[in-house]
């Protein structure tokens, strides 16, 4: 393989690796207030409001029916709007970052539901008010299965980011499709999956030991 | 805030009322509470005499307000009631008196209401109908903010602990005190005097998954002293572990009543909990009050068939029937058996050689047992006497004279 094309590997790695990291950061941002909200104001929750929650039920359900290619083309106007193109990875990283919202909320309502419910009730007769609760025992208490979530959410992007390349995203994705698809070139094709499956397994086996780490179970 | 001692510095107020105090909060109200307790802690916070952790609690707990003198006790509920929505109702009509210092048990069989019960002493369980004062003040009528400022003078130990896992036993120790802002030198002297309290010092780095239960429960207990209550809720505190393990946390519990002062409420299914530790009890069964009273008093004279049937797990008052077959054949168409209830002095008595002597019976010992209650001995005896049928009425008599009462059974 000539070293032009391990220099575009290079880059179409990197690329995957910001376009994932950023999207993911941003998921987790707007995810995991969104997934602890889920929570708290479900019926008998600590801040309960029956139908606020019924409504952000239903919009993050909205996002996670629809499928990534359908909504990656669905929100270029909003793309072009905020990062004034919607070719590239920059372009790729606003459909990514709403995909991975309401992905990780969903899987931080699930850890967080497995929270016991005795934990909560000692929190509140100590006197802890519900923000207190939240931050002290919910999320503490949560977190190894927030990191589980968060490692899929991880990987997922890697696979959603690929079909990000697939409309102009760069990438990995985008890599595979010019040259190893395109330009009939089957050692990048098969290159690409290999690198794929390795970052795949880097992340998830990295994402496990954090959760184990900080699980005192 | 009592009017008539405003004028007074605060610690002065303490001494002020130890001295207008009844005896009874002389011997275990708030004064006692706080020579045993929360002075020695002042002193090493620094020896100030104001309370050092003044956003814990108001002062006013001190020194009992002039609404607490109309409220004796510190829980007083009336006719409490808890309705759930499906229509399930958990409780009846409730009146309690929980007094200053004393462990009151509430037993009852599962699904009684007695966790509900409990609950409402918190407001973890808000009551459908009924009033519930702590230290003289409604609870019900308590914003969200007042509550969570009293909710720090009630602990709370639970069944399954709720510790968190996430922190070492130092750190859920430390947890009621983080959340109520107390500054973090302090935190660490308060958590180091806990630690030595329930006997933790060494497992202070440890997380709750790598000790026993009973050492579990041990740091519920200094977690839930941490903010200096003034009463400290127990719901079926030892109900997960051994027989032994039960018997040192309940040992733990009994010697913090007495040292600090501190009142217990208390809830089990287990009679041999409240005969451990508890000074009264209630008896709950089906959301209702069956019967309250000095532990003493409901163990020796129970008056509900409930109360019969929960203690008989811990006293054989039920006769094996072995025991009648024994009698027949003892007694042989003549004679009497007889139910013989002690308590208190009679037991120590020779009642029943005296009896056989002066009235010249025979008596045979079929059954019984003899224990005590928080230092009352009380028992019971099955005995067959046989002799003459005057002498017999003679000698039941004589016995009943001597504070035993005697329960003629059909042989």
């Amino acid at each position: 393989m000539s070293a032009e094309l391990l220099n575009l590997f290079r880059d179409s790695l990197l690329e995957t690796l910001w376009m994932v990291g950023v999207s993911g950061a941003i998921g987790t941002v707007l995810g995991l207030p969104l997934g602890v909200l889920l929570v708290v104001t479900e019926r008998h929750g600590l801040l309960q409001n029956p139908p606020f929650n019924r409504v952000l039920g239903a919009l993050a359900n909205a996002v996670r029916s629809t499928p990534f290619i359908i909504l990656m083309v669905a929100v270029i106007p909003f793309t072009r709007w905020l990062v004034g193109t919607s070719i590239g990875t920059a372009a790729a990283i606003v459909p990514l970052a709403i995909a991975a919202v309401p992905f990780i909320a969903r899987l931080v309502e699930t850890a967080l539901r497995e929270v016991d419910r005795g934990l909560i009730e000692a929190l509140q007769a100590m006197g802890a008010t519900p923000w207190q609760v939240i931050r002290t025992a919910l999320i503490p208490e949560a977190l190894p299965g927030i990191v589980a979530g968060l490692t899929i959410t991880l990987v997922s992007l890697i696979g959603y980011s690929a079909m990000a390349g697939a409309v102009g995203g760069g990438g990995l994705g985008d890599l595979g499709i010019r040259y190893g698809y395109q330009r009939f070139l089957p050692d990048v094709m098969a290159l690409v999956v290999l690198v794929l499956i390795v970052l795949v397994q880097i992340v998830q086996s990295a994402g496990d030991r954090l959760a184990r780490r900080i699980a005192h179970r | 805030m009592a009017d008539n001692l405003l004028p007074l510095a605060n610690h002065k107020r303490i001494d002020m009322n130890a001295i207008l105090g009844t005896p009874r909060s002389l011997a275990t109200g708030p004064g006692r509470f706080w020579r045993a307790y929360i002075a020695p802690q002042l002193a090493a916070f620094g020896g100030s005499a104001q309370p050092a952790i003044d956003s814990v609690r108001p002062d006013e707990q001190f020194a009992p307000s002039a609404s607490a003198r109309q409220f004796p006790s510190l829980f007083a509920l009336r006719g409490v009631g808890k309705t759930y929505d499906g229509g399930v109702r958990a409780l009846r009509d409730i009146d309690l008196d929980i007094r200053e210092g004393e462990i009151f048990g509430i037993i009852g069989r599962s699904g009684a209401g007695k966790s509900t019960l409990l609950r409402t002493l918190n407001q973890l369980e808000r009551p459908s109908e009924g009033s519930i004062h702590f230290e003289g003040r409604d609870l019900l009528s308590l914003d969200a903010a007042e509550l969570r400022t009293v909710r720090r003078r009630i602990g709370m130990i639970f069944q399954h602990f709720n510790l968190l896992s996430s922190r070492t036993v130092a750190g859920n120790i430390a947890l009621p005190l983080e959340l109520a802002g107390t500054p973090k030198v302090q935190i660490e002297t308060r958590v180091a005097k806990l630690l030595e309290l329930v006997g933790l010092v060494e497992q202070r780095d440890r997380y709750p998954a790598q000790i026993s239960g009973g050492q579990k429960q041990r740091v519920g207990i200094a977690r839930a002293l941490a903010t200096e209550p003034r009463v400290l809720l127990s719901d079926e505190a030892t109900s997960a572990l051994d027989p032994e393990t039960t018997q040192s946390i309940l040992a733990l519990l009994a010697d913090i009543n007495r040292r600090l002062g501190l009142t217990i409420v208390l809830i089990t299914h287990q009679m041999q909990v409240i005969k451990a530790v508890a000074h009264r009890v209630a008896v709950l069964d089906d959301g209702r009050l069956a019967e309250q009273g000095e532990v003493a008093d409901i163990f020796t004279r129970p008056t509900q068939e409930i109360t019969r049937t929960l203690l008989r797990e811990v006293i054989g008052n039920e006769m094996p029937p072995g025991v009648r077959e024994r009698a027949a054949r003892l007694l042989d168409g003549s004679g009497r058996l007889w139910r013989l209830a002690f308590r208190g002095q009679s037991v120590d008595r020779p009642v029943l050689a005296e009896a056989a002597e002066r009235f010249t019976l025979k008596i045979n010992l079929l059954h019984g047992y003899i224990d005590e209650i928080q230092g009352l001995p009380f028992g019971s005896l099955v005995v067959a006497a046989s002799g003459a049928a005057s002498a017999l009425d003679a000698a039941a008599a004589f016995i009943a004279a001597q504070e035993i009462s005697v329960e003629e059974l059909a042989p």
